[in-house]
Order: structure tokens, then sequence, then C-alpha cells
């Protein structure tokens, strides 16, 4: 009893800190990637097409009906209470700084998270990461880093098209139901967005998109011989997204609200 | 090929771009909504609660925006110091003995905000100055003084708010007086008020009282006299019957055989006797006289001798309770067989 504990707290911390070099390895690889003529530049433009551009549409849809809902909401039921100013506020703080990076970290963890860490997975069960490496191509360069940098940069991308569709084309889907002075509404929609909320939003995207993309490709590279390991650790890899991506969202919420 | 594989480059470019230029169109808009590149005068001033105010509140004169607040401390003396700045737009109202006011809705939504009132001088308050507000006496001195540019709030229920308390204040002081009148009229009525209209029920009810027992008194006698009077018309009656008969009063008095007519045919007899005893009685009198001329003159002396057997009297009661006061002399004098006293009235007798 006492040795079962033992052995398994001694392979956590190995496992711990595998992933901790290999996080350490992809960053040291990531300031390299753009120095001299890449293979996986290639790549990294159609994990910034398939992650980033294909995903847009999605986006677009969800933060228009979610701003529509709240503006709809806003100017119908606040004005009640002479609180009509706050529908910005309320506007902002979900669409730019709550919801906003959450559900597009979360869009794009059931997308490219999912795939990312199949990919991969099925890249170690056919030996095709023992042939890059017999080829002289670094798997971590040509495999890891294009996604890291892909996901990272196109949950960024894709954070502002949410906020975008969310802040400004959710004011043309209310005019067909409550039509509001386009003037008025953009003049203090301005005002109530402070750049503190921009950056906070751009944090946490950042921060999302390290997280998806490196629990993506380290649950991807853990797969061993069999192919049945590959859904295990693309379940894995989208509990582990979703845990430290709820945590990170938390503690930079926190920051905000008591800095 | 599918068109976005071969043109993946391009259309990841175009992503980029435009993502770009919309964050780049947002900052910039912002920036000029927000004023990022507009000059500031900042102030700063002073309130008794910071209830109501919050970073970024705006700063309004008569409901435009002009300004917000920046920074909310609260000092060591317990008063709430508040940085704020006004738009370079507006600064030109920023004059001289300028206040603000600090408005909070009393039912808790709508009507709050930071009011800036200007002063009437044209004199600019400078950069980094100070400006009072009406929570503290100098900010309301300047309001008073009618050296600011105050108009009458237009919050309805802020005003409506303000007017019930005076009116709540009316009514309980006419409430409280109604009271006090309906006290002092019932006082007035019981005849216990100290006051003219008191005193005169009060003697009116006397009055009353004393009429009635006079009323009961008068008919007493009046009964009394009724009865009397009966009695004499009676007797008028049987004189006047024994005067009209013949062999009545009137023809004994007139007979000259009769006592009257012996009387006053005794050739002055009687007159004598009576002239005789009146001399006595008047040297009787004279005597008397003199006698009490002399009790006259000797009153003064009369009057001092009481008053020493006064004195002596209650000198001699005083040393009587002291010697019967005093334990050692309490019961030192012998029993002494009372001599009872040879004068003694007929009123003092047994019966």
């Amino acid at each position: 009893m006492l040795g079962t504990l033992g052995r398994w707290f001694i392979d956590y911390i190995k496992g711990q800190l595998y992933a901790l070099g290999f996080f350490f390895k992809v960053f040291k690889a990531t300031i390299h990637f753009f120095k001299g003529k890449q293979a996986g530049k290639k790549v990294l433009t159609m994990q910034i097409l398939f992650t980033g551009f294909e995903t847009l549409n999605i986006i677009a849809l969800i933060a228009m009906a979610l701003g529509a809902v709240i503006i709809i909401q806003g100017v119908s039921l606040l004005p009640q209470f002479g609180q009509r100013e706050l529908t910005f506020p309320i506007l902002i703080t979900i669409i730019t700084r709550e919801l906003g990076p959450m559900l597009c970290a979360f869009i794009i963890i059931a997308r490219s998270g999912t795939a990312i860490a199949t990919e991969i997975g099925h890249n170690v069960v056919s030996h095709e990461i023992e042939a890059y490496i017999a080829s002289g191509i670094d798997p971590l360069t040509y495999l890891a880093v294009p996604r890291f940098i892909g996901v990272t940069v196109s949950l960024l991308l894709l954070n502002i098209y949410f906020n975008f569709f969310g802040l400004i084309g959710s004011f043309f889907i209310t005019q067909f139901i409550e039509p509001v002075q386009a003037s008025d509404y953009f003049r203090k929609l301005l005002s109530y967005l402070r750049p503190e909320d921009i950056l906070s939003s751009t944090l946490k995207s950042l921060a999302f998109g390290i997280i998806i993309s490196l629990s993506a490709t380290y649950y991807g590279f853990k797969v061993e011989q069999s192919s049945t390991e590959v859904p295990q650790m693309v379940i894995k890899a989208v509990g582990a997204s979703f845990v430290y991506c709820i945590l990170v969202d938390a503690v930079i919420t926190l920051i905000y609200y008591t800095r | 090929m599918k068109f976005h594989i071969r043109f993946a480059e391009q259309i990841v470019g175009f992503f980029i771009l435009i993502a770009l230029l919309m964050i780049l169109v947002i900052i910039i808009f912002m920036g000029i909504n927000q004023r990022w590149f507009s000059k500031d005068y900042h102030f700063t001033s002073r309130f008794l609660s910071g209830t109501g105010l919050s970073v970024g509140m705006p700063l309004k004169l008569k409901g435009f925006k002009i300004g917000s607040v920046d920074k909310i401390e609260l000092n060591d003396d317990n008063t709430v110091e508040v940085n704020f700045h006004i738009f370079d737009t507006y600064y030109s109202k920023v004059r001289k003995n300028s206040v603000l006011e600090l408005s909070v809705s009393p039912i808790g939504i709508g009507g709050s905000g930071l009011l800036f009132y200007p002063g009437v001088s044209k004199e600019l308050i400078p950069d980094m100055s100070f400006i009072p507000s009406l929570d503290f006496t100098r900010g309301k001195d300047l309001v008073k003084r009618g050296m600011v540019d105050k108009p009458p709030s237009n919050d309805t229920i802020l005003n409506i708010v303000n007017e019930i308390g005076p009116l709540l204040t009316n009514i309980n002081d006419a409430v409280v007086s109604l009271n006090e009148l309906l006290v002092t009229v019932n006082k007035t009525f019981n005849g216990t008020s100290t006051g003219p209209v008191g005193d005169i029920v009060d003697k009116i009810n006397k009055l009353t009282g004393q009429f009635n027992t006079l009323l009961a008194d008068a008919t007493g006698k009046i009964d009394t006299i009724l009865g009397n009077t009966s009695g004499i018309t009676a007797n008028l009656k049987t004189t006047s019957e024994g005067l009209t008969d013949t062999k009545g009063l009137v023809t004994k008095l007139l007979d000259p055989k009769g006592s009257i007519s012996k009387l006053l045919n005794d050739n002055f007899e009687l007159y004598n006797q009576i002239t005789g005893i009146l001399s006595g009685v008047q040297m009787t009198t004279d005597e008397l006289k003199t006698f009490t001329g002399y009790i006259n003159n000797s009153r003064p002396q009369i009057s001092e001798l009481l008053e020493g057997s006064r004195e002596a009297l209650q000198k001699g009661k005083d040393v009587l309770e002291a010697l019967r006061n005093n334990p050692l002399l309490k019961g030192g004098v012998s029993e002494q067989a009372q001599q009872p006293t040879t004068f003694r009235g007929y009123r003092e007798e047994d019966f």
C-alpha cells in the first residue's frame, strides 16, 4: 500500500517534470521557429487556416447572437429600473472580458484541440515520429511548434472577431427587433470600453491558446504504441485544457478586479 | 485542390490583417471617444461620504458630462478626497467659487451623480486646485452668498423627497400644537388651567356655588319673613276689628275713669319721679365717663404690664420645660397636695 503510494507519487512527479520539459522545449523551439526557412511555416499557415479562419463562421454566429440577446434584454429590462446605461458595461463585461475568450477557447478545444491530439497520436502510433527523426526533422519543431503558434494566434484573432461581431455586429441584428440609435450606441459603447478590458481579453485568449495547444500536443505525443490510446489521450487533453483554461480565467479575472 | 487550401496563405494573411485593422480602429475610436489625446484639467474635492462615488463616474454640468472621477481616497480625518478631471472644452466653466455636489438618489436607483456648479466670477480656477463641495460649510456659504450659478434641482423624486421632510415636520408640529390646544381646552373647561379663561371659568364656578348657597339661605329667610308677615297681618286684622268694636280698646283708653286718665292727671307726680331718676342716671354716667378717661390714660401702662406678664409666663414656661427635660432634675421635686382655690365661679361648679 505504502509502496504503491510512493510509486504513484514518484511517477506523478516524473510526469510533471516531463511535461515541464516538453513545454520548455516547445517554447525554446518557438523562439527559433522564425529564424531561417522552416518547413513548419506551411504547417503554421494551415493551422491558422483550420483553427482560425474555418472557425470564424461559428464564432461570428455565437458572438452576434449573444450580443443581440444582451442588447435586447438590456434595452427592454434595464430602463424599467432607470439603468439603461448599464447595458453597455454588461455587454462589454460578457462579450469582451469574460465570456468571449472563454467561448472561443471552448470552441477551439472542441474543434482543434481534439484534432491536434488525435493527429499527433496517430503519428506516434504509425511511427512517423521516428521517420521524422530519421530524416533529421525535429518533430517538436515540425509538429508541435506550428500548432502551438497557430492555435495561440488563431485564438487571439478569433477573440478580436468575437468582440467585433459581439459588440458591433449584434447592433445590426438588434435593429430588426429593438431599434437603437447607432450614434448613441457606438458613442456609449466606446466610452465604456476601457483599455483594461481589451488587455484582459487579450491576455486570456493568449493564455488559453497556449494551454490548448500545449495540452493537445503533449497528450498527442504521450500515445505510445496502440491506436486505442489515442482517444484516451484526446479525452485527457480536452479535460486538461478545460480545467487549466478555467483556472487561468479565474486568476486573470481576480487580478483584474483586485488591481 | 480546394480554393482555401490553394490560397491558404492569402486567406490567412487577410484574416490576420482584418483582425488587426479592426482592433486598431476600435482602439483609435476608443481613444478619440475617451479623449486620450486631449488635455484635461485635474482638480480635487472633498466629501463627507464616499457613498455614490465611483472611479470613472461622470462629472455633470446641466446634464452634460464635463469630466470624470479619477481617484477616491479616505483621508485620516474620515473625509473622502476625490481627484477628478474636467475636459479642456469645459475648462471655461471652471470659474472661481465653483462647487461640487454629490447627488445620491434616496431610493437607490437613478438620479445620482456628481454635479458641478460654476461660480459667478469670471476668474478661472488653475489646474490642480481644490474645488469645495456642498458637503462642507465652505461650499454651502458660497451658495448662500449667491456666488454660485446653481439652478434649482430638476430631479423630481429628489425634490419630492426634499419637500416631504419639511412638510412632515410641519404636520408633526401642527398635530403637537393641536394636541396641546385640546389639553388646554380640557383643562380650561375643568377649571384647572392657569390662564385667564381658566381663572374666569374657575371664578364663575365658585360664584355659582356661592350664589346657590345664598339663594338657599335667602329662601329660608324669605319663608320666615312670609310666615311673620302672615302673623302680623292676622294681628292687624284683630286690631282693626278691636278698633271698630264699640266696646273695644279705644273706648277703654278714652274712659275718664280708666288708668290712663288717672296717670295723666296725677299733678306731675310721675313726671317728677322720672326726672329724679334721670338726674341719678346723669350723675352715674358722669362718674363712669371720668373712670373711663382714667382707664384710657392708663392703657399704655396696662399694655406694658400685660406684655411683661406674658413674657414672664413664657420664660417661666421655658424654665419649667427645661427642668422637666433635665434628666438630673427629673423627678427631683416632691409631690405637693393641691389646695383648691376658694374663688370659684358658678360656671366651675360641678353639676
